[in-house]
């Protein structure tokens, strides 16, 4: 760790290498500050090809913050409170904080790699030498100043970013927008109303259900998984206003009193008192209510808008009960007044809510299957090793429609390979498995038939049938000869995947048609199976049990199974004809003992 | 150039180090801890403080292998009417017998006490009158702050240390020093056993003119001081004397009023000092220069013409080579010729030199990471 008092040696040697820009002049070598447990450098930047600008001087102030351990560790850096950047530009911290007993400003400038219209500069990679690195930083800020004095951050092309809210993390506002959803906020009238939430249990996460207007008529309901409709959840209420645009004090700083924002409102010619007035009788209940205030937002800067955006504000207590204005009657009018100016007053600092899209395709955007297979329903049968990671890996992937059907109970031996865990131990596979598939994707819709196929009762076998992508992952020879005999009602996508014992290859098994051809599949198949003579060879679940299991490893079979979601992709993609089948073998590939691939024999 | 950064961790090096600092504080703390507890002496002595160089923040780093050298006032109400020179000093030989027999010996005009961990150099004096008794008892004379601290320091009886201040006062020290006029104390009387005789010295006036000169020129005084120190320490087997206080002297003499770097410090008094002397070393003179308290008394005294001639070619070839370090333009000459100056041991090299400060290693290939790899 290090004497903190002790300037490291290595700062001393970054230091000198700011000597000689001429843009960068230190005012006071480093200092130790407790209060963010780093050496704090105080200098002064001047902005290279400045252009005038009216919230950025030429030449600023600032404290640069580093670690003990550098070349390691972060680097930030910090307006100074005199002489330096007092509001909040595009690709910086809020900077409106500035009560502390510190001389600087909390509202850092965003520096890093991703930022990229400060450009490239020392190759394409942040060098962590010692020498280099601090200069590195220095010269990025001095193209923040550049790019901020001449408007580069918003200038057309650049990705849009959201300012910085400041808002505590704990808590999330989830909501789900899209260019259709826009469209429709776009023809409606409605300017305020009423937004109704679901509480994820166990988590601080609200997510917007609907939306109603001020007269309670209903304007639009969200379509989420099933995770949001389970019993166990909470249920709340808040306010929500629709603006034309989003309410920021220039360039880029979000209000951070009530009277900021009522400003920033007027601009936009709404009057904030107004507006929610006719909507803070519903919220009268002694809770803290979210406000959500809606603007549209463009992918990137000098773009139409695509979507809009919801902002959330937490609001104290409204006036309710017998608390009133002095003077009047404890009714709306009085209560309004004693929140006017008690509760919701200029001064009060706003309580901003993280909030997000959760909308499909955003929250995917990492990973994602094309449409052709995350549109598809998918039935799931057995949902052991194959089928649980099967399930796991589409859904994960915004395959949301899922219909999963096991009888079994999950064992403990089980585990090894199953995406499941200790907790749902001795209960149904199927159930614990949609539970958590539904608890993954908050746009999943999974349903579990308990019990093995061929379904019995009526609304299972209608589940079924409205699926269009078959997977059989049961590996059980009755199941194989029961699929044939299952009026399907249409064409369908019928797969077939099983391991071999060690699971050292996998075999899928594709048909699109009508029915499942048990003969082809078996002709094609026998060649591959090997015979097991040794019964006792085969592990089983301890003294008195014998359930004849078979020997697969975790990562063999998330490499077979990863394989064969990906042949399963492929089948989807380039649909083959009717009427005919393709069977592949994916198989692990060994030199000398050791993994070197997986190899595909078609 | 002026390189602030370099000649801030230049002097960060030749600074002494805290263990330096431990030890002479060890060794200051506990002498007078002894002298006030001692029953005979405590009834004669009036003050006690610290002075020379660690006192003014003029102290370079003790040559290796050489112990801190610490100098210590004792005030004494002996009066000079009644005690000889030499009977002065030997009121304390019971003292110094009971505590560091065979461990102390008396120069001319002080006791000198070598422990293994720092050398302490007793100079007793004679308060000039009662008068000033109040002031020499004061928080200021026995202060241990130096000029290289922030603080508003000044020598005058009502100066408190922070730790005694009310909290919700404010102080103004600094104003009421400016309306006062002259030294606030006399100097004190001191006895030389070779000469048998009592003389003047002031410490004080140097300690306070120190704090002046330093806020006159923006905290760089002592700085350059003690960077010219070393550029003569680098060059001593060349230049002997002066060296220690009359080099300081010196320096403050020929430093002009609000420099605002070490670097333009140096250049400018080196230049100075080759300009006032020019005709001293032409005529092979050596120059006065009066003590800041005693102004009768030459503080280059004990210096001969000859010393000051090799010394003052020194200092001219020294101000052409600190010219051309200021006036460069680009990072690497100029480096280059302030370690020309003051060596490279601990004068920062710069980069593209091999392994002179540190120890570390250009390791470009391993610190250069290509991007692509995600988890």
């Amino acid at each position: 760790m290090g004497d903190h008092r002790q300037l490291p040696e290595n700062l001393r040697i970054a230091r000198r290498s700011l000597e000689g820009i001429h843009t960068v002049s230190i005012l006071d070598d480093w200092v130790w500050n407790e209060n963010i447990y780093s050496w704090m450098l105080h200098c002064r930047l001047t902005a290279p090809d400045y252009t005038e600008h009216p919230f950025l001087p030429r030449m600023t102030d600032w404290y640069v913050a580093a670690s003990s351990e550098y070349p390691l560790g972060s680097i930030s850096f910090f307006p100074s409170k005199n002489n330096g950047i007092s509001c909040t530009f595009q690709h910086q911290l809020n900077n409106s904080k500035a009560e502390d007993a510190v001389p600087w400003r909390w509202g850092s400038i965003c520096l890093d790699l991703n930022v990229k219209v400060l450009g490239r500069l020392f190759a394409e990679s942040e060098p962590f030498s010692v020498e280099n690195r601090l200069v590195w930083y220095f010269y990025r800020a001095l193209n923040w100043l550049k790019a901020a004095s001449r408007g580069d951050f918003t200038k057309p092309g650049e990705p849009f970013e959201l300012p910085d809210f400041a808002t505590k993390k704990e808590n999330v506002l989830a909501f789900s927008e899209s260019a259709s959803s826009f469209a429709l906020w776009m023809e409606s009238n409605e300017k305020a109303g009423i937004v109704k939430f679901v509480k994820i249990k166990n988590t601080n996460t609200h997510v917007v259900t609907s939306f109603e207007n001020r007269m309670g008529r209903h304007i639009l309901s969200l379509d989420w998984g099933n995770v949001m409709s389970r019993q166990e959840n909470e249920y709340a209420k808040g306010l929500w206003i629709s603006l034309s645009q989003m309410p920021v004090l220039e360039p880029w700083q979000p209000p951070s009193t009530l009277g900021e924002l009522i400003d920033a409102l007027k601009v936009q010619d709404i009057d904030f008192y107004e507006t929610i007035k006719s909507v803070t009788s519903e919220i009268r209940d002694g809770a803290r209510h979210f406000l959500l205030l809606g603007f549209p937002i463009p992918s990137k800067y000098g773009e139409e808008s695509i979507r809009l955006h919801w902002q959330a504000i937490l609001l104290p207590q409204l006036s309710s009960g017998s608390k009133t204005m002095d003077g009047f009657r404890p009714n709306e009018t009085g209560r309004f007044l004693r929140d006017k100016t008690k509760i919701i007053y200029r001064d009060l600092k706003l309580d901003w809510i993280s909030s997000e899209n959760w909308n499909k395709e955003q929250v995917s955007r990492r990973g994602k299957f094309p449409d052709s297979l995350s549109m598809k329903r998918v039935l799931i049968i057995g949902c052991g090793a194959v089928g649980s990671l099967i399930a796991e890996m589409l859904v994960r992937g915004n395959v949301n429609h899922l219909v999963l059907m096991d009888g079994e109970q999950l064992e403990v031996g089980n585990l090894v390979r199953h995406t499941l865990e200790l907790s749902d131990i001795r209960k149904s596979k199927v159930q614990q498995l949609a539970w958590r598939l539904n608890s993954i994707n908050p746009n999943a819709k999974i349903n579990a038939i308990v019990g093995d196929f061929p379904p019995t009762a009526k609304d299972e076998i209608e589940v079924i049938r409205r699926c269009d992508l078959i997977l059989d992952c049961t590996g059980d020879d009755e199941v194989l000869l029961s699929l044939p005999q299952f009026s399907w009602g249409g064409e369908k996508l019928m797969t077939s995947i099983n391991l071999n014992y060690g699971a050292s290859k996998a075999f899928i098994f594709t048909y699109r048609g009508e029915s499942f051809p048990v003969q082809q599949y078996l002709h094609k198949i026998r060649p591959h199976l090997e015979k097991i003579d040794q019964v006792d060879e085969l592990p089983s679940d301890g003294i008195g049990c014998w359930h004849p299991t078979f020997p697969a490893r975790a990562d063999d079979v998330w490499l077979l199974m990863a394989a064969c979601v990906k042949y399963v992709l492929n089948s989807v993609e380039k649909p083959f004809s009717a009427e005919t089948c393709r069977f592949a073998i994916f198989e692990q590939v060994l030199e000398n003992g050791d993994f070197v691939g997986i190899r595909k024999t078609e | 150039m002026e390189i602030p950064s370099y000649f801030n961790d230049f002097l960060s090096a030749i600074r002494p180090n805290q263990n330096e600092a431990d030890d002479y504080k060890r060794g200051y703390k506990t002498l007078i801890k002894r002298l006030w507890e001692d029953e005979l002496l405590n009834k004669i002595i009036l003050s006690t403080f610290l002075q020379g160089s660690y006192r003014r923040a003029t102290a370079i780093t003790a040559s290796s292998g050489k112990r801190a050298d610490v100098d210590v006032v004792v005030v004494t109400r002996l009066k000079e009417e009644d005690y000889t020179p030499q009977q002065a000093m030997n009121v304390f030989v019971p003292f110094l017998e009971k505590y560091y027999s065979g461990k102390y010996e008396f120069n001319c005009r002080s006791i000198k006490i070598k422990l293994t961990y720092v050398e302490i150099d007793l100079v007793i004096t004679s308060a000039p009158s009662e008068s000033e008794s109040g002031i020499l008892e004061s928080d200021s004379v026995r202060s241990e702050i130096t000029p290289e601290e922030d603080s508003d320091w000044v020598l005058m009886k009502s100066w408190m240390e922070p730790g005694k201040r009310q909290i919700y006062k404010s102080y103004n020290f600094l104003n009421e020093r400016r309306k006062l006029t002259g030294w606030q104390t006399s100097p004190l009387r001191i006895p030389d056993r070779d000469l048998k005789l009592w003389e003047s010295t002031h410490p004080l006036a140097q300690i306070e003119w120190t704090w002046d000169k330093n806020r006159n020129t923006n905290g760089h005084y002592v700085n350059v001081v003690k960077a010219i120190k070393w550029w003569r320490r680098e060059n001593h087997s060349r230049i002997k004397y002066p060296k220690g206080y009359p080099l300081e002297h010196m320096i403050g003499d020929n430093l002009p009023d609000g420099v605002n770097s070490v670097a333009k410090g140096v250049t400018l008094s080196l230049e100075n000092i080759v300009s006032a002397y020019q005709v001293h070393a032409l005529l092979h003179q050596v120059p006065f220069l009066s003590d800041r308290g005693v102004p009768s008394h030459n503080v280059l005294a004990r210096l001969s013409a000859d010393d000051f001639v090799v010394f003052y070619e020194s200092i001219c070839e020294a101000a052409k080579i600190a010219r051309t370090a200021l006036d460069a333009e680009d990072l690497e000459t100029s480096v280059c010729e302030w370690q020309k100056l003051f060596g490279t041991k601990k004068f920062p090299s710069h980069p593209s030199q091999s392994s002179s400060t540190g120890g570390y290693t250009k390791r470009e290939e391993v610190t250069q990471i290509p991007p692509g790899r995600f988890a």
